[in-house]
């Protein structure tokens, strides 16, 4: 493949010989540049892609994400997603995404409640973009990153496999991350 | 919003750094970012500087035109000093609020000027209670890494150190602006038990305290600010003052050369 | 209105020595800002133009999303500096409306319908103003928003022509703007042509205007090559390498740089807003 740098506007091919894929479009024949970025000619598939230097964060399946609990429902938690792992950029589109009970942890989950609670910030991984935006956290370096006791709202600790308020002496459960006590953002 | 809760999940993270007296960027407890000043960036304004410190940037505008005195100091000139925080620097300034932080910050900045004399304002008289200097002093935020106090300390500094009066308006000659004194701030931050000078966006987030201290060339503390949910102690008051005036000499070194 | 000063002399040069149809000096850099997205700053004759662009983010407030598209949103703002008579901080009834069509020139060029929902936000400072700065950001914000990785199908391009001292002028200085008698800021999209910004104020012929517009036009394509240059040296590395962008260019830093230009008049900066400024101090 030849790296190529093309502009918006900069013609890449031409529709006789190509399709415009992901960051071209196709106007009078001529497939353009949309984005600054690499042309990408796919000889065998005939598509024609700009592989963009600098691309907003469009969430993809696969994408691990950051967010906050919002709501927590009979079967489904809502979560507000603030950050997408290894960019600084605000995400662009959709940041509400849903938590199924079913793909909260490996194991079977009784009740939602006991492996989240509102506020509760969390790293998921996308598992559907479309028609919405769906999360899964059942894996161990996923789920609870930060949790605050529902009754006197101090940060709780890490005790075995529970997380503990030190001030109400208290256990309380999460489907916390493996790394709940020292999160690597 | 995203920056915060980002933070919320560092804290941990830079307060057992902190512990170790050690900083998320590497830096030595007293060490600056990299301070970079360009004096004399705008031309349309009577002075000027734009600083870098770090990945903080900040652009100060003087300008200087005639108005009239207050009525309690007829012979005096007119510091006026305003910030804008604007929406280009950070995701996280919008339209809007948070109005007081500009406030603040001008505030702070102003004072550290004014409570030195760092411009003689009997100076800028030039008829006793009909007409005098208004001094304007503008800052504008570019990007914000941290830090502000600072960054718009030195560039005031900066800027009114190479502002020129344009007594050409006054059919007199056009000079430059007398300094009498150089005051610069030095902002530290309390993380745990740790203390940090200059501190980043990131640990300004997680800070408990933070003071400003503004200190003159002599050495002497001429304007300071306490900030944030936390506190010092006495013994801790001390210490940074004593380490703003170090480290206030080096940069003072810089700024007005 | 004939102008006391002479704005051209025998030769048709004009006060600052360039050609009727001679542009001022243009120089843009990309991706001169850490926490923008994208970024641009342009120098053009006497102005200093900072571009900034976040997004697509989601837009606020809610009730303003566009379920189907993303929203353009530019504020174009002058620093109090800018001016040699102190501008008062904050939007006034000119920088809203320039903001407006601003957002409405670079909109057009953007494949909104990929965002729903989200508002790709432009910010244009100008940091020192001499005449045509709505041109100058405009051109620079479209270098932002490419920086930005903002799906685009082309850049926009922006120079204004106009008449003073009874002769047609391409890219008016700023005597020529307070003095003259006509000025026609016009941005276009190059690679079809079409005109996405016009305004207009003075006094031209029929012919005059198909003379300016046409001339206007003619500069906006030598100032897209600038453009694309500008993009080209920020990204050149990346392609050499692959892999992310170079960090923003540590800027050339010169003590007491002297400033380039002398004075330079405002802009048609309208009367202050009878507004409260909001941070300004005075003790």
């Amino acid at each position: 493949m030849t790296k190529k740098l093309v502009l918006p506007g900069e013609l890449v091919a031409v529709s006789e010989e190509f399709m415009a894929g992901e960051g071209t479009y196709d106007q009078d024949g001529k497939i353009y540049s949309s984005y600054v970025g690499e042309v990408d000619l796919d000889a065998q598939q005939k598509i024609a892609r700009v592989k963009a230097f600098n691309p907003p964060i469009q969430l993809k399946v696969g994408d691990v994400v950051y967010g906050t609990v919002r709501d927590v429902k009979e079967t489904m938690a809502m979560i507000t997603l603030f950050q997408a792992e290894g960019t600084d950029r605000q995400i662009s589109g959709e940041t509400e995404a849903s938590l199924h009970i079913s793909k909260i942890s490996s194991g079977y989950t009784e009740s939602i409640r006991n492996e989240l609670r509102k506020t509760d910030i969390l790293r998921g991984i996308i598992i559907q973009v479309k028609p919405s935006l769906q999360l899964a956290t059942d894996r161990d370096n996923l789920g609870v990153l930060k949790a605050l006791c529902t009754r006197c709202r101090s940060p709780l600790v890490q005790k075995g496999r529970d997380l503990y308020c030190e001030i109400c002496k208290r256990n309380e459960s999460r489907k916390a991350a493996s790394d709940y006590s020292d999160p690597s953002v | 919003m995203a920056v915060k809760v980002v933070s919320e999940l560092t804290r941990n993270h830079i307060h057992r750094l902190a512990a170790d007296g050690k900083r998320v960027d590497g830096r030595g407890p007293d060490e600056y970012r990299p301070l970079k000043i360009e004096k004399g960036f705008v031309g349309s304004a009577e002075g000027s500087a734009r600083v870098h410190l770090g990945k903080t940037e900040v652009l100060v505008g003087i300008k200087m035109d005639f108005g009239e005195p207050y009525a309690d100091s007829p012979n005096k000139g007119v510091l006026i000093t305003a910030a804008e925080l604007i929406p280009m620097a950070s995701p996280d300034f919008e339209a809007g609020p948070p109005r007081e932080k500009a406030i603040e910050l001008a505030r702070v900045v102003d004072r550290g000027i004014r409570q030195t004399k760092t411009v003689d304002l009997e100076k800028l008289c030039i008829e006793p209670g009909e007409k005098v200097w208004l001094l304007f002093m503008d800052m504008h935020i570019l990007d914000y890494d941290g830090n502000l106090f600072d960054a718009c300390s030195y560039g005031v500094l900066g800027g009114l150190s190479n502002t020129i009066v344009p007594a050409s308006r006054l059919e007199a000659e056009d000079y430059p602006l007398e300094i009498q004194h150089q005051p610069l701030s030095v902002t530290a931050a309390k993380i745990g038990n740790a203390i940090f000078l200059d501190p980043s966006l990131q640990e300004e987030q997680v800070a408990d305290a933070r003071l400003t201290v503004a200190t003159d060339e002599n050495g002497d503390v001429r304007a300071m600010q306490k900030g944030l949910n936390g506190s010092f102690t006495f013994d801790e008051i001390k210490e940074i003052v004593d380490r703003a005036r170090k480290a206030g000499g080096e940069l003072r070194k810089q700024i007005v050369g | 209105m004939e102008p006391e000063v002479r704005l051209l002399d025998e030769n048709k040069r004009r006060l600052d020595g360039r050609a009727v149809d001679e542009l001022r000096p243009i120089k843009i850099e990309a991706g001169v800002l850490n926490r923008a997205d994208g970024s641009a700053y342009l120098e053009w004759g006497g102005n200093k133009v900072l571009a900034a662009v976040y997004g697509p983010r989601e837009a606020h407030p809610r009730h303003r999303q566009d379920p189907a598209r993303a929203l353009v949103q530019c504020r174009y703002n002058m620093a109090a500096f800018s001016v040699s008579d102190r501008k008062r901080p904050g939007p006034d009834r000119r920088s809203v409306e320039i903001s407006k069509v601003v957002s409405e020139a670079l909109g057009h060029v953007v494949f909104k319908e990929q965002f729903p929902r989200t508002s790709v936000d432009v910010f244009i400072e100008v940091l020192q103003a001499e005449a045509g700065t709505r041109c100058a950001g405009l051109t620079a914000a479209a270098v932002a928003m490419a920086d930005a990785g903002i799906p685009m199908r082309d850049l926009v391009v922006s120079c204004a022509a106009g008449k003073a001292d009874g002769t047609l002028l391409l890219d008016l200085g700023k005597e020529e703007d307070n003095l003259g008698e006509a000025d026609l800021p016009v941005a276009i999209v190059p690679r079809t042509g079409e005109i996405v910004l016009l305004q207009m104020d003075g006094h031209l012929t029929p012919e005059e205007l198909e003379t300016s517009l046409k001339s206007a036009i003619d500069a906006c394509h030598k100032i897209y090559e600038i453009q694309k240059d500008a993009l080209r040296r920020r990204y050149a590395v990346t392609t050499e390498h692959g892999g992310a962008p170079p960090p923003p260019k540590e800027p050339e830093t010169e003590a007491d740089t002297p400033p380039t230009t002398e004075e330079p008049k405002p802009e048609e900066v309208e009367a202050p807003e009878p507004v409260v400024p909001e941070t300004q101090e005075g003790e």
